[in-house]
């Protein structure tokens, strides 16, 4: 899930993804959980630089 | 517009800001000095290229983030950017034996008013500070100054996959951190 932030999957492990976010009830929560951090690193850089 | 653009007291004056930003990449003090110190030298030695397009403390952050690279780059071979994190403990904190979280992950609610923002970031540099000095390190490449990979990677001298795992690792620390600082504090 993590290596989905930081380069292209190969095909096969989108397949495993979409396989193991189907199957992992919580693991979108945890996706958007991660996707929001990075959110937030840029606003908090943003304000920092700014 | 040139020389006269800016003034070494104005540069005393920023020098705190990019201080800070040094630590939060470094991790290091002393190194944070001394990239801060090459930065401010940098920008006297070229006051005449500022031209004033951009507010000065952008452009010498721009300066800042290529000696903090340069820093990196020059002691990769000392850093090593060896994990030494205690990945047993925070993975046994966050998994059950089978692989399942512990605690069922709920949604993040956005900070909205000024003031939550300006808490939830002092929590968030918190948190940041407390990854082990690689996480830490890899992390800010990656998600404050928006290296690839694959470019962390060639600065760093690191293979993909230990880049990977490092990141991995922070992330899942990372969100430990804000669920117990945060999220899982009175509703904000």
């Amino acid at each position: 899930m993590s290596a989905n932030l930081d380069r292209e999957l190969t095909s096969l492990e989108r397949i495993g993804l979409r396989l193991h976010l189907a199957i992992c009830d919580v693991c979108p929560t945890v996706v958007r959980q991660f996707e929001s951090m990075r959110k937030s690193v840029h606003e908090w850089r943003d304000g920092i630089e700014g | 517009m040139h020389a006269e653009t800016f003034h070494t007291q104005e540069l005393d004056a920023l020098r705190p800001s990019l201080l800070r930003i040094a630590r939060l990449h470094l991790r290091n003090d002393a190194w944070a000095e001394d990239t801060v110190s090459e930065t401010l030298l940098a920008a006297l030695e070229s006051r005449t290229v500022f031209e004033g397009r951009s507010k000065l403390k952008t452009w010498l952050v721009g300066i800042l983030k290529h000696k903090i690279i340069d820093c990196l780059r020059a002691r990769s071979r000392e850093t090593h950017l060896i994990d030494e994190g205690d990945e047993a403990e925070i993975e046994g904190t966050i998994f059950k034996d089978d692989g399942h979280y512990r605690e069922i992950p709920h949604e993040w609610s956005t900070p909205e008013t000024m003031l939550n923002r300006i808490q939830f970031f002092e929590i968030l540099e918190v948190c940041v500070d407390q990854l082990p000095v690689a996480q830490a390190r890899i992390f800010m490449l990656r998600e404050w100054m928006e290296f690839s990979t694959d470019e962390i990677c060639n600065q760093m001298t690191i293979t993909a996959t230990n880049a990977g795992v490092l990141l991995h690792r922070a992330r899942l620390r990372l969100r430990e951190c804000l669920e117990l600082r945060w999220f899982n504090e009175s509703p904000r």
